[in-house]
């Protein structure tokens, strides 16, 4: 049995708690993440709108600050009239107190400001050495062509120019406001014209600002004009040559179209755009600006956007992946710790298996799970050691206790004559017997002796129960037998002594059978008493089985006076009486069935032309046959004599009157 | 071997099945030593169910009987038929205990 250092309990708890906790810390820090991600982007969203907004709303001050002194001095023009002097006058004051203004102009229709003038139009702005004056009514330029002239001038509305580059005049961005200034009419209508009064804007003066406004780190502002031409970008390539709509075209990127189209559309937003501009993933937010139409974007890179939360994420991961070494560590050495006695019981196992029940497992004070075990475990091992010892002790008892069996079977068996044949010198009789206990000692018995040259006693018994209180029944009985039949005693002699005799103290209520009889070998007369016991049978030669008839006297040792009637029948020479007890006829078969009279009548018929220890032996093996498989549940004793002929009609010794008795 | 017991008046009817072997005969006279010790000992041992008695059967019998008469009580054997019968009759024990046809007998003799 290999134990591979994997196969602990305490590394596959720690395995189980690390993979449970590695994924409570995943879902938690991806969700923590996502959400984060959500309220970052959330709030830069906001905070991109409010930028692009505020951002917006600042150019637009300034634009519409230019529009209101533009319009006021148109509004001034068309209430009163003034004289060339005061106009400049004015003018250059308007330039000179409006920093977003960088140069203003007022040009009349013809004739309108001076009958005697065909055309007047007066410029000031910010030249190189301050505030410098030109006369824009030139024969060389036809300022009534102009388009900052002409198209408020058909519209009878202030507009604003589209961003152009003023070449000659400030070599700068700019942009014009251009109000229109009429005949005072009743109702206020708008039918004559009388001119119209300029203010030029600066776009880059417009968009200084923007380069100072920061978005993150590597953001920036940009400004695109109502057509969609970049007024403001930090690449100065772009300003004024491309447009959003241009650039779209020319990098081949339908969304920044859509882009551009929305930011010209929406009056402010926020809106993914990808890397369209910028090589960067970005989010757009944008706000338009109300007097021009002009739209501001502010580009926020994803990535710093989510800069802060990718590093508190990455710090967030190494703090998890600290915490699950640390806790590796711990969930270590506590399932190590946990796990400690059991480890102690899988060795102390092993030691029990190879048959060490010495164990010396530390008592542990735990209450848990693992302590009960321990516990059960120490007092398993203390019962299986007192188990054992008991067993050893008990084995030994036993096995000294067959001895002491075997013995008393052996005594047993010398009490009863057991050398065959049993008087080899005669030839008038043939007896031979078989008693087979069920257990080493038995309660059957049986004796026979020639009680003189004539006359052979034979008694056959069982005593109830078996075993060793059967066995010393039997002892007792067996000897009074022999020692009564010795002298002389008739049967039903024999039998009421013994009665008597059994009867004295026996509270157990043990009793005997016994069948006795004497064998007259000068004539072949039985005489014969039966204490309860099953009758013998007569076996002729001729096959003929005849059961003794019954009714003799009742068991022995039970019954006070009880009488034992004395039988008499008579053998023939050949005849032979076949003795047995109850073991044989109820022996059982493995299916419960008795051995029977029946059966024991029909293996006599074919035994009887058999010598009788022939005979006997193939009852006893019929018996076997018959009970093979089943437990032997009773002593099994038969004995059998065969009247050959009568004394003196053969050849036999006849040198002493008394015949030793065989014994054994 | 299965053994019911059952009152009728002061008499204990005890009814006897299967086989009353080495086996079974200790525990009967256990049980029946039982009942005597709680006061039936006007006992009915009823046969007519049992196919076997052996000689330790009759001895638990005799014991209980004995029992039974030292309390002053008495046992008395009916149902007796086959083989049960036979072997009472080889072993005289007919001849120490009353045996009647069946039960009722027992309980109308009075």
């Amino acid at each position: 049995m290999r134990d591979r250092w994997y196969r602990s309990l305490a590394v596959e708890v720690t395995i189980l708690v690390m993979l449970g906790t590695s994924l409570v810390f995943a879902v938690v820090l991806s969700y923590s993440y996502d959400a984060s991600r959500d309220i970052i982007r959330a709030n830069a969203e906001q905070w991109a709108r409010n930028l692009a907004l505020s951002t917006a709303q600042r150019i637009d001050l300034r634009l519409r600050t230019a529009e209101a002194v533009t319009a006021n001095m148109a509004s001034f023009l068309q209430k009163s009239k003034i004289d060339a002097l005061t106009l400049n006058a004015l003018l250059r004051e308007n330039v000179q107190e409006n920093p977003q203004i960088f140069g203003s102009a007022v040009a009349f229709e013809p004739f309108t400001f001076r009958p005697d003038m065909r055309g007047y139009a007066t410029y000031y702005y910010r030249g190189a050495s301050g505030i410098e004056h030109t006369n824009l009514a030139t024969d060389s330029y036809d300022y009534r062509m102009q388009d900052w002239y002409s198209v408020p001038k058909d519209l009878k509305r202030p507009v604003w120019s589209p961003p152009y580059f003023d070449e000659g005049g400030g070599n700068i961005i700019m942009t014009t406001y251009s109000v229109p200034f009429f005949e005072p009419e009743e109702g206020g209508g708008k039918e004559n014209l009388f001119g119209v009064v300029t203010a030029d804007v600066s776009v880059e003066w417009l968009t200084k600002e923007l380069s100072s406004v920061k978005v993150g780190e590597t953001g920036y502002c940009f400004l695109i004009s109502d057509t969609g031409v970049f007024l403001s970008h930090p690449h100065k390539s772009l300003i004024m040559k491309e447009s959003i709509f241009s650039l779209a075209e020319q990098l081949n990127k339908p969304e920044l179209r859509k882009l551009g189209r929305l930011m010209l559309a929406e009056s402010g937003g926020w809106e993914y755009m990808g890397d369209s501009i910028t090589k960067k993933d970005s989010y757009l937010g944008f706000a338009r600006l109300k007097s021009t139409g002009w739209s501001l974007g502010v580009v926020f890179p994803k990535k710093e956007l989510f800069s802060d939360i990718d590093r508190l994420y990455s710090k967030d991961v190494l703090f998890a992946v600290a915490a699950l070494v640390m806790l590796l560590a711990v969930s270590l050495f506590l399932a190590g710790s946990i796990t400690m006695p059991l480890r102690r019981m899988v060795s102390a196992t092993a030691k029990v298996a190879s048959g060490d029940l010495d164990l010396d497992l530390p008592a542990t004070s735990r209450h848990d799970e693992v302590g009960q075990l321990a516990r059960a475990f120490t007092n398993m091992a203390v019962n299986l050691k007192n188990y054992i010892r008991e067993l050893t002790l008990t084995t030994a008892a036993k096995e000294r206790m067959e001895g002491e069996l075997g013995v008393a079977a052996a005594i047993q068996r010398s009490m009863l004559p057991s050398t065959f044949p049993a008087f080899p010198d005669r030839d008038e009789f043939d007896i031979y017997a078989v008693m087979d206990p069920a257990k080493e000692v038995g309660g059957d018995f049986y004796q026979f002796l020639l009680v003189d040259r004539d006359r052979l006693f034979v008694a056959i018994g069982d005593v109830s129960g078996k075993g060793v209180p059967a066995s010393l029944l039997m002892a007792v009985t067996t000897s009074l037998i022999r020692s009564e039949a010795s002298e002389g005693l008739l049967p039903d002699e024999i039998l009421r002594r013994l009665n008597k005799h059994l009867l004295r103290g026996n509270d157990a209520c043990m009793f005997v059978t016994v069948f006795c009889g004497i064998l007259n070998l000068g004539t072949g007369e039985v005489v014969y008493a039966n204490g309860g016991h099953e009758p013998p049978f007569i076996v002729r030669p001729n096959s003929e089985i005849l059961p003794l008839p019954h009714p003799g006297g009742p068991l022995v040792g039970i019954m006070e006076d009880a009488e034992f009637p004395l039988e008499k029948l008579t053998l023939m020479p050949g005849d032979a009486l076949f003795t047995y007890t109850d073991g044989v006829t109820e022996a059982f078969n493995t299916k419960e069935e008795l051995y029977g009279k029946q059966r024991l009548g029909e293996q006599l018929m074919t035994a009887c032309p058999r010598p009788i220890k022939g005979m006997v032996e193939e009852i006893m093996k019929s018996v076997a046959q018959f009970s093979m498989g089943a437990p032997q549940s009773d002593d099994i004793t038969i004995v059998g004599v065969k009247f050959n002929k009568i004394t003196g009609s053969g050849n036999h010794s006849s040198g002493s009157e008394i015949v030793p008795v065989a014994e054994n | 071997m299965d053994v019911n017991f059952s009152k009728q008046g002061d008499w204990t009817i005890i009814a006897v099945e299967g086989r009353m072997d080495t086996v079974s005969a200790p525990e009967f006279e256990k049980m029946v030593q039982e009942r005597i010790l709680q006061g039936s000992n006007r006992l009915i041992v009823d046969f007519s169910k049992l196919d076997y008695i052996s000689s330790a059967g009759l001895r638990s019998i005799l014991v209980a009987g004995k029992n039974s008469k030292a309390k002053g009580g008495e046992l008395a054997c009916c149902g007796l038929q086959g083989v049960v019968k036979k072997v009472f009759d080889v072993s005289g024990f007919h001849k120490l205990l009353p045996i009647f046809d069946s039960k009722e007998d027992v309980l109308n003799r009075e």
